[in-house]
């Protein structure tokens, strides 16, 4: 503490005592004020001063340092960064700028650029922010999710006056389950890789039409196992590159046309088929802002999908008090020589609700099919084309260790009748809701 | 006649050349004052203006008033080339050298620091200010047997010193030099009685 507080005091005081008070403009008093409310920790009227002092042109370590200080004081950890990258850049590997950085850089998400800043630390300064080993198992998640639709009287009144004699399938979701268990690990501060095993149930009432013959099944089932893989890997200064994969094995039945004495029958059969999207992007932080841009090319449903993604993040109070995200997707889906362009649109709010507590609302819009989303992590590869969604997640931190999840979300879907090779025309639209409710546990270790 | 005519000519240059030094002389000495008038009236601009007009790259004076002015004017890259040419100028002057901690000691270019109080230090070994910093600037690198020989120097020439006795009894408390320490922070206390400094290292050597 002592240490700190001549570091503080720095030489730059000790000359401006020495040096004539002329004006409040001068160096040698806004050096002298400046460490007068440092000491005082009067962080708004410092900012003020600060701020002042820097418009008309006075520029020097000291005042970064209190600069930077003050705004991670009063929680601003994205002007604080700021002010503690240029005292870092000109200073001499002052252990408190140091530190007060990597921390900043914690408390504004930027993980990674810490871990870079830390490569610097002395082995104290390692031990002291625990940097000292790179933690190969990162972060571990567990999830469980139930999704219900609310189509009981949708499935009851189906009606196929609309559908057309041409070979096609509709299907109605009627909902799933899924388990999530995901890890993380840092191989180096500049790469860190995140994959995710998911078990997936789902139940839907399914329409066939194959050589004439119509069935419907309302029972259908089918299982799927993802696997997600996305690695980070930090190219310059807030800047990462991303890439990944997410596989997926179907288990489901599928109607298929047999001979049972003489005559043509549908019968339904099991099933495998699997599906991939593969993707890359780029990210970059900026005070105030973070952007994220995303291309995907995935085959899901026997149809190609290209998805570009553009999302910005806005940290009006510079930290998680409150915060906005706001998504625009393109996607192109191909099927033999047809071709479909649909664009999505999502806005999400954060704030912090209490020390402990942080809540999420979100709604998105658009056409949802073959979708992917949330990096890759998420796919909505159903049939049922999400039209709309919305949905409220609540995060509670018991402790630096854990995070617990909890997110209640809504979708409005629409089911049609798509004939078999067709991507553009499709019939009878159905529209109906589904529920999801999720939990889940997030450990740092 | 011949003669008399060519020591006239002699005359009469030596008269203009006299005058028109004395024009310049007189020309720098207002352009001082007025920097000191803007200056006090905290025009920094115009201090450093009126130098400007009339500077000469080999005037030590200008180069090392430039050096303050654009100092407290917040140019601190200006301040350092000012004062590295006024030590170019007057390489054993110890003033611009002080001059040029300013900026530096802004910057906190540390090592740069050292290297120019050490230059201090070779021409006036017993140059106060100059081992006080260094012992200090030893102090915060946590090298705690550097800093006590620049700030026994110090307490050697000011015994009852209250920052030096202050500094030099927690560097001692650092070295685990107890008696010595306990000693020092008495002498604060006996120069500000409730010095809250040495109060508190006294509690940390008590405990």
């Amino acid at each position: 503490m002592c240490k700190r507080y001549y570091l503080l005091t720095g030489i730059g005081l000790f000359l401006a005592m020495m040096g004539i008070g002329q004006t409040n403009l001068s160096m040698p008093d806004v050096d002298a004020e400046t460490y007068r409310l440092y000491q005082q920790a009067n962080w708004k009227v410092l900012i003020e001063a600060g701020n002042k002092a820097l418009d008309n042109g006075m520029d020097f370590y000291y005042l970064r340092v209190r600069l930077g200080i003050a705004y991670y004081e009063t929680g601003n950890y994205h002007r604080a960064i700021t002010h503690l990258e240029k005292a870092n850049a000109a200073g001499n590997g002052d252990a408190f700028v140091q530190e007060s950085l990597f921390y900043a850089y914690l408390l504004a998400g930027r993980r990674m650029e810490a871990l870079v800043l830390s490569k610097s630390f002395t082995p104290e300064q390692k031990i002291r922010t625990g940097t000292n080993k790179m933690k190969i198992f990162r972060q571990a998640d567990v999830y469980y999710n139930i999704n219900r639709a609310d189509n009981s009287e949708v499935i009851k009144t189906f009606s196929t006056e609309d559908i057309p004699e041409e070979d096609g399938r509709q299907y109605i979701s009627d909902g799933h389950r899924y388990f999530f268990a995901g890890l993380s690990h840092e191989f180096s501060p500049s790469f860190s890789l995140y994959h995710a095993y998911t078990g997936l149930q789902k139940d839907h009432f399914v329409y066939a039409r194959e050589e004439d013959i119509a069935t419907t099944n309302e029972q259908a089932h089918s299982s799927l196992n993802q696997y997600y893989a996305t690695a980070q890997l930090r190219v310059a200064r807030n800047v990462q590159l991303l890439g990944g994969m997410h596989i997926v094995g179907l288990k489901f039945v599928a109607p298929v046309v047999t001979q049972r004495q003489g005559r043509d029958v549908l019968s339904w059969e099991n099933g495998t088929a699997s599906e991939s999207v593969f993707f890359g992007g780029i990210s970059a932080q900026a005070p105030f802002v973070s952007c994220l841009a995303m291309v995907y090319s995935g085959n899901f449903n026997q149809r190609k999908q290209f998805q570009t993604d553009l999302l910005f993040t806005f940290y009006p109070s510079g930290n998680y008090s409150w915060y906005l995200v706001s998504q625009l997707s393109h996607q192109t889906e191909k099927l033999d020589a047809e071709k479909v362009n649909r664009l999505v649109f999502e806005q999400q709010a954060g704030v912090k609700l209490a020390p402990k507590w942080l809540a999420e609302a979100y709604v998105g819009f658009g056409d949802m099919q073959n979708f992917v989303a949330n990096q890759g992590a998420v796919l909505y590869n159903t049939m049922d084309m999400v039209k709309s969604r919305g949905g409220l997640r609540l995060y509670f931190f018991p402790s630096l260790r854990a995070r617990l999840h909890l997110e209640g979300s809504w979708l409005r879907n629409e089911s049609a009748y798509y004939p078999k090779g067709s991507l553009q025309q499709s019939y009878n639209s159905i529209m109906f809701n589904s529920y999801s409710v999720t939990g889940g546990l997030s450990w740092y270790f | 006649m011949v003669f008399l005519k060519k020591y006239i000519f002699i005359w009469i240059g030596l008269l203009g050349l006299t005058m028109f030094t004395a024009s310049a002389q007189d020309a720098l000495v207002q352009a001082f004052a007025n920097s000191y008038t803007a200056e006090k009236s905290k025009d920094y601009k115009k201090a450093i203006a009126e130098l400007t007009k009339v500077y000469a790259s080999d005037a030590y004076e200008i180069n090392l008033r430039l050096g303050w002015l654009t100092y407290i004017s917040g140019q601190l890259a200006e301040s350092v080339k000012y004062y590295k040419n006024a030590i170019a100028l007057k390489p054993y002057a110890i003033e611009p050298k002080l001059g040029l901690t300013y900026p530096l000691g802004m910057q906190n270019k540390v090592d740069d620091l050292m290297a120019l109080y050490n230059r201090i230090l070779e021409t006036d070994p017993q140059h106060t200010i100059a081992n006080y910093r260094l012992g200090y600037i030893y102090y915060n690198k946590g090298q705690y047997e550097k800093a006590e020989i620049y700030l026994g120097k110090v307490i050697n020439l000011y015994p009852f010193d209250y920052d030096s006795l202050l500094l030099l009894a927690w560097n001692n408390l650092r070295l685990q030099k107890v008696k010595e320490a306990r000693v020092l922070f008495q002498k604060v206390l006996m120069f500000n009685p409730g010095d809250a400094s040495a109060t508190e290292g006294l509690r940390l050597l008590n405990g």
